[in-house]
């Protein structure tokens, strides 16, 4: 993990929680919380989530479905939204503004830190260091090996204009 | 305490709502099971590869959101970059201008790129197709002396993904790491 280090710096915390480990049973987070609940904690001390991955939306205005859960889990547990932390690379302040207020009676919102470490994002294999148009053969790449609907409706675009041919494309290759 | 579950899981995503009927009679052939590809898809999530990726010149790139309320960059959106490619990007408005403020380049000075604020996601899609139209209209010796003419921003991109965007990112994080230990 390319943040643990600036964590450590800064923060002491017992765990760091993927909240992607949780999302088809949200129970199992209590749970897994519940041993590390105390009367007080350091001033540093943080339970730390990890929230990269999509959420679930009713519609665009509302927070996520993991992270309202999150929200009651956490007041359940009389844990502080002061000793949590969630890393993202969403900005997700507004919505956690949102929940404290619907969900909790805190005095303040579960803070969010935004960044873009995540570590896939890091570590691209890729042997190419120099600018090579020869290799160009094709007038586009598109990729959608796992379908979502843009994807499908992007595929069906470009077959409807005929661009098929003119490029790579792949769709539906990966469940 | 009541935790709320989705039965089936649907994230709204995944649920690009489409009112246009011509558009709606387009998707009707492509059933659950169709799958299509026209060349050899050795995928490998952490490979870039250069073999492929540079077989092409205009990367269109589908990202993972399309019609959702946060930004959020896969690794998908590199794969051009470290290949030193030009790229579209199929994602959420202001994905492009979210990705020209952590300091990479993109290619106004090339196309039309006012399809990244467009909010509704139909029309920002059929504008992508515009413009994807568009370029692939060009010979392919015109698009290769475009790739040329983009030399500066391909490799300003490469050198900052692989030399400064972690750092930058890094010390980002360290400051707000920092900010949170304020009291609030």
């Amino acid at each position: 993990m390319l943040v643990l280090p600036t964590l450590k710096k800064y923060f002491v915390f017992d765990k760091v929680f993927s909240l992607l480990a949780y999302d088809q049973d949200m129970t199992k987070l209590k749970e897994d919380l519940l041993p590390l609940v105390r009367d007080s904690y350091e001033s540093n001390y943080r339970f730390i989530f990890l929230h990269y991955d999509t959420d679930y939306h009713i519609s665009k205005n509302t927070p996520g479905l993991i992270l309202r859960n999150l929200q009651k889990i956490l007041h359940s547990l009389d844990i502080s939204n002061y000793f949590c932390l969630i890393l993202s690379q969403k900005d997700l302040q507004t919505h956690l503004d949102q929940l404290r207020i619907e969900e909790t009676n805190d005095d303040c919102a579960i803070a969010c830190i935004t960044h873009q470490l995540q570590d896939l994002l890091f570590t691209l294999n890729c042997d190419a260091t120099k600018l090579n148009v020869d290799s160009i053969n094709a007038k586009f790449l598109c990729l959608n090996r796992v379908k979502r609907s843009h994807r499908t409706l992007l595929f069906a675009l470009l077959q409807e204009h005929n661009l098929l041919d003119q490029g790579l494309v792949s769709y539906g290759s990966r469940l | 305490m009541n935790l709320i579950t989705v039965q089936p899981f649907s994230r709204i995503n995944d649920n690009l709502i489409i009112h246009d009927v011509r558009l709606l009679s387009l998707l009707k052939h492509i059933t659950d099971t169709f799958q299509y590809s026209n060349f050899e898809d050795m995928y490998d999530v952490q490979q870039a590869n250069s073999l492929l990726h540079q077989r092409a010149f205009l990367h269109v790139v589908t990202e993972t959101i399309f019609d959702y309320p946060h930004n959020s960059y896969g690794e998908k959106t590199f794969k051009p970059i470290v290949n030193l490619r030009p790229f579209v990007l199929v994602s959420i408005p202001g994905a492009l201008a979210d990705l020209r403020h952590t300091g990479f380049k993109t290619f106004s000075n090339w196309w039309d790129e006012s399809y990244d604020q467009i909010q509704d996601p139909i029309d920002r899609m059929l504008c992508i197709i515009d413009l994807v139209t568009d370029i692939t209209n060009k010979p392919l010796a015109v698009l290769k002396h475009m790739c040329h003419e983009m030399q500066e921003v391909l490799y300003h991109n490469h050198t900052h993904y692989y030399q400064t965007f972690q750092s930058q990112e890094l010390e980002k994080f360290d400051k707000l790491c920092k900010l949170n230990l304020l009291p609030r």
